[in-house]
């Protein structure tokens, strides 16, 4: 095994590949069922699954483009609680697919925060995609996700909550340094999903924050801080 | 007839293995993690098991393991149907196949349901 | 009824009756113990966390009459993660937890505990080569077991010589003069560190440690076949 440290795009590369596995593998073997016992093709779960696979490429594409410009990325106020319904409103069929509902809880009014919209958005929803797969593997815990976005010490706090059994910041922090060079890196959730976890924080880096365990209302997740524009203003 | 135990954590993979199996003549369980998949096979001692490796909690050769140190379930076929690239399965392939019974190793990104019907019958016949 | 606690390190884990599960498990004071889990067989405890493979746990425990004792109960004290996380070391590990199984079938010491920790510890550091590991494995094993080759002196008595190519001859156990032999002086060096109980990651810090593991794995193994 290497011990020379892989270049961070080469590692987003390996990420958003293994992720891209689930929906192109499902979209494969759904055809091929359909072929088999003559039924018709769930039309609505091949087109979740596609759309999944091309907003993978995306955010890989986008993530590159982050990373080169990490340092001088262009900043603007953006508003969380926007960007959240954005995701959600973009991962609902996806979960109900998996049998898992989304909910949004937005309590309050929030000041925009200082980031890169397109790339919130595409962090949340790499996120999305990999704890909506989590959770509907997890055996326990019941079929729900909550996107949430509450004030933090550190600024705002936008993340995804549910139950997940084993989740915690030590093992984060060892899958998101195994991230490309293990197999399975966060062995509490399937790989592709420890994947989709991975493109999420590297989007997220580029705005100079990253993901990290959080509990929200009894529940447990992964969110991201941002700092509120007007403190930016004031530094 | 027989029965199959399909190990797979995506449940929309899980439904087109069933569903193909079904579709066979086979009877199947599916079960989303190594733990539940060991109490799917003391419900009911599957035939032959189609294994992903990349399971959530512990992983598909930890349950392998500990499947095999049931002696009720010592000659029960498995195949390996999983993510995890060829080249990596290739290097434990031996020990796979001595040590922990597997009769086959699929890369599930380029098996056709096809292939896996076949690999399961072939299973079959050769436990018979 | 007498109650025992050590540190415990699980071998292997078998059948027994239809609730229950004997445990084999290594000490480090206790030698090898074979202890009766009770009632683990119920459905819903196969595979649940207590005792876990890769793992060092504090036991408390019964000793029974005969050879078999009663595992009262368990505290997982390090647990081994990364090693699942690669299937490689995954297959490693069981292999090693195996060797040494059988290597310890008489009473072992607290010196094979402390070799299957230190083996848990560097398949666990994802920056020590698996090929290194194995390598290292085999020679702890042959140190343990009092096989240990002679690594500074020739088959003749000779000092060996910074200079010079050796063979290595099993019958005497130490290297011969060679124009032509596979082994030098980084090879010799490489072996002394390794049977000197060194850690893997020290044997991996060592310059050209890839290439010295391909000429010394095979003349460890042979000596292991040789002495078995």
């Amino acid at each position: 095994m290497s011990t020379m440290p892989t270049p961070p795009a080469a590692e987003l590369l390996a990420s958003v590949a293994e992720q891209l596995k689930v929906p192109l593998t499902t979209i494969a073997r759904q055809a091929e069922l359909s072929q088999l016992t003559d039924q018709a093709m769930d039309a609505g779960l091949l087109q979740t699954q596609a759309t999944v696979a091309l907003t993978l490429v995306d955010s890989y594409l986008l993530g590159l483009q982050l990373l080169e410009a990490q340092g001088s990325l262009a900043l603007e106020p953006v508003s969380v609680a926007s960007t959240l319904y954005e995701v959600a409103h973009q991962l609902h069929g996806f979960a109900r697919t998996y049998g898992v509902t989304l909910d949004l809880t937005i309590d309050g009014r929030y000041e925009p925060v200082m980031a890169h919209r397109a790339g919130l958005c595409a962090a949340l929803t790499s996120l999305g995609y990999a704890l909506v797969e989590a959770q509907a593997a997890q055996s326990a815990g019941g079929r729900r996700l909550h996107f949430a976005v509450h004030r933090g010490a550190g600024g705002i706090v936008a993340g995804l909550y549910g139950s997940y059994e084993s989740l915690g910041s030590a093992q984060l922090r060892s899958a998101l340094a195994l991230c490309g060079r293990a197999r399975q890196p966060f062995t509490a959730l399937a790989a592709t999903s420890s994947a989709g976890i991975f493109v999420a924080d590297t989007i997220l880096q580029a705005m100079t924050t990253r993901l990290r365990v959080a509990r929200h209302q009894h529940q447990t997740g992964l969110a991201a801080t941002l700092l509120p524009s007007h403190q930016l203003q004031l530094v | 007839m027989a029965h199959v135990l399909v190990v797979e954590p995506d449940i929309h993979l899980a439904r087109a293995y069933v569903g193909a199996l079904q579709h066979a003549g086979h009877q199947v369980q599916a079960a989303g993690s190594a733990q539940m998949a060991i109490h799917a096979a003391d419900t009911q001692t599957p035939d032959v098991v189609l294994l992903e490796l990349q399971l959530p909690a512990h992983g598909g050769i930890e349950f392998l393991y500990e499947f095999r140190s049931y002696p009720e379930w010592g000659a029960v076929p498995v195949v390996i149907n999983s993510y995890t690239p060829p080249h990596v399965l290739a290097s434990v392939a031996d020990t796979l196949r001595d040590e922990l019974g597997v009769h086959a190793v699929l890369y599930k990104p380029q098996t056709s349901l096809d292939v896996v019907l076949r690999t399961v019958a072939a299973c079959l016949k050769g436990a018979a | 009824m007498n109650q025992l606690t050590t540190t415990a390190i699980i071998l292997s884990r078998t059948d027994y009756g239809e609730a229950d599960r004997i445990l084999t498990l290594l000490t480090p004071d206790q030698g090898k113990l074979r202890l009766v889990a009770k009632g683990v067989r119920r459905v819903k405890s196969k595979l649940a966390g207590g005792i876990e493979l890769f793992s060092v746990s504090h036991i408390t425990f019964i000793r029974g009459r005969g050879d078999m004792g009663t595992l009262v109960s368990t505290r997982l004290q390090a647990h081994y993660a990364h090693i699942v996380q690669h299937l490689d070391r995954t297959m490693a590990g069981y292999d090693l937890i195996k060797q040494l199984n059988k290597a310890t079938e008489d009473q072992p010491g607290p010196d094979y505990f402390h070799l299957l920790h230190q083996t848990f510890q560097s398949l666990d550091d994802v920056s020590v080569p698996l090929s290194i590991i194995h390598l290292w494995f085999a020679m702890q094993l042959l140190r343990l077991g009092g096989h240990e080759p002679n690594l500074h002196t020739d088959a003749a008595g000779q000092r060996l010589d910074a200079g010079a190519q050796y063979q290595f001859s099993l019958d005497d156990m130490a290297f011969s003069p060679a124009a032509r032999g596979r082994f030098a002086a980084a090879h010799i060096k490489f072996l002394r560190l390794g049977f000197a109980g060194q850690p893997p990651r020290v044997l991996a810090h060592v310059r050209g440690s890839t290439a010295l593991v391909e000429t010394c794995a095979p003349l460890v193994q042979a000596i292991a076949t040789h002495v078995a």
